[in-house]
């Protein structure tokens, strides 16, 4: 996503994260595109927790989408991994622009049913958001790992729309 | 770390191709994967961005045939090589018993090519590898590309190990097959010492 | 397992004014088996009713008022009861105009019969 799309984006997907935060009652969140890139968080504080996150959680996605494909399965839904103490849900959804990924960490205060229940709610307006209707310039060679890095650090700086 | 199964004989190795964004580690698998026959090779995974960058890995297994008795296979490995993709790089690096670092012979990347060497050893040694030890083999690429350093200025910045290096344009197969020919070599040879050097422990006992 | 399970909605669903039966994962907030009217959206009443249940139960718990067995939820268009059946529960959605005796009752002996 290029840097001029990158404020507006963020700033878009705050409140829905925020509120999507508060209803499901999950601790950290992240909302991240294809590449990895971040473009949504909560509950971090570093960007290097954010891109570690970030960068694995498109690479989890890549491996279950080519396994799903090797056994000819459709498109996955979503990952739930139950930890011990806490537990992650990893899922992808389009927007008419690109598709995007949620990752979710939650522990007792809430459950999988609830998460996927409020999923579904901010799915749907992250899809309406006018932010996600048109498709963003291509990234050039030169500007992909900035355009990466940009994302991490905007997502945790307190003000959003402040160049780094 | 290969896997060695005495019953069948048959043994398998991991070699990973490592390297700054867009030097040619997965041009290098795509190479290969188009002039191995059929039955020497198995189907060629690749994991990238929509813009076809490594997100996670290029995978493909390759079928050496026998070597001392032994049917010997190789799974070559790519990594991302964006600074960004850090986490991804080290789970592609684990058990790796062999590393190709390509690297991008233009000047503007020079920088690039020591970065992500100093983060090879630094993830080697973080995953408890002696980084004397891992077999390794350097490749320059893109050396048909005007204006690019010579082997030789990057052999004084990169190769303090004196391993085999190779010039290369892996677009068009130039040092493809001589650095997995080296590669693979040195990793079947570090192999053979380790087994020998247990046997004779194992003998000791 | 999946007989018992069946035979248990079976029952509570004939209740009239049972608009949805079902057996919900406690911890995971999924429904196990459901049987529900048309229009009624079982995987969210799984969700939000565990996670009721979760809490009222900690709460309980805080106050020293012990295990929770029951929680039963009253709104203008119908009820919703809630009983715990170990590591599952029962939930049943009720229209207003269901006997919430019968209702009740139905659930706890669905609840025994699943511990």
């Amino acid at each position: 996503m290029r840097r001029e799309n990158l404020d507006a984006v963020v700033k878009a997907l705050r409140a829905p994260t925020n509120r999507f935060v508060h209803e499901a009652r999950v601790r950290t969140c992240l909302i991240v595109n294809g590449a990895g890139q971040a473009l949504a968080q909560h509950g971090f504080t570093r960007a290097y927790e954010v891109v570690n996150i970030a960068a694995l959680a498109a690479a989890a996605h890549a491996a279950a989408g080519a396994l799903a494909r090797l056994t000819d399965g459709d498109r996955w839904r979503h990952l739930h991994n139950a930890g011990k103490r806490q537990q992650m849900f990893l899922a992808p959804f389009r927007t008419p622009v690109e598709e995007l990924i949620l990752v979710a960490i939650f522990d007792e205060d809430s459950s999988l049913g609830l998460v996927q229940l409020f999923f579904d709610r901010l799915v749907s307006e992250i899809q309406a958001l006018p932010e996600f209707q048109r498709a963003a310039a291509a990234s050039s060679q030169a500007s992909f790992e900035k355009d990466l890095e940009a994302g991490a650090r905007r997502t945790t700086s307190t003000d959003g729309l402040a160049e780094a | 770390m290969s896997l060695v199964n005495y019953s069948t004989r048959e043994i398998t190795c991991k070699i990973v191709y490592y390297g700054p964004g867009r030097s040619g580690k997965t041009t290098n698998l795509q190479y290969v994967h188009g002039s191995v026959p059929d039955e020497r090779k198995g189907a060629m995974v690749s994991l990238a961005t929509e813009t076809d960058r490594t997100l996670f890995f290029d995978f493909l297994p390759l079928d050496l045939g026998s070597i001392s008795g032994f049917r010997t296979r190789l799974q070559l490995y790519t990594v991302p090589g964006q600074v960004y993709y850090n986490a991804t790089r080290k789970l592609v690096l684990r058990g790796a018993d062999g590393v190709v670092f390509v690297a991008d012979s233009q000047r503007e990347q020079f920088e690039e090519n020591i970065e992500s060497l100093r983060n090879l050893h630094e993830n080697l040694l973080e995953q408890g590898f002696d980084i004397r030890e891992m077999p390794m083999v350097l490749q320059y690429n893109k050396q048909d590309l005007p204006g690019v350093c010579t082997p030789e200025e990057l052999e004084d910045a990169l190769n303090f190990r004196n391993v085999p290096s190779y010039g290369g344009a892996a677009v068009s197969g130039t040092g493809v097959f001589d650095t997995l020919r080296a590669i693979s070599d040195l990793v079947l040879k570090s192999l053979s010492r380790k087994f020998r050097q247990e046997a004779e422990a194992g003998s000791a006992r | 397992m999946s007989d018992l399970f069946a035979a248990v909605l079976t029952r509570l669903s004939r209740v009239p004014g049972v608009r949805g039966a079902m057996i919900v994962d406690i911890s995971a907030g999924v429904p196990v088996v459901a049987e529900v009217s048309e229009g009624v959206p079982s995987d969210s009443i799984a969700a939000l009713a565990a996670s009721l249940y979760n809490r009222t139960a900690r709460a309980a718990e805080s106050v020293a008022f012990g295990h929770l067995d029951t929680l039963q939820l009253e709104a203008d268009a119908g009820h919703v009861v809630i009983a715990d059946a170990g590591e599952t529960a029962v939930v049943a959605v009720a229209d207003r105009s269901a006997q919430l005796g019968l209702v009740r009752l139905e659930v706890h002996r669905a609840a025994e019969a699943l511990k």
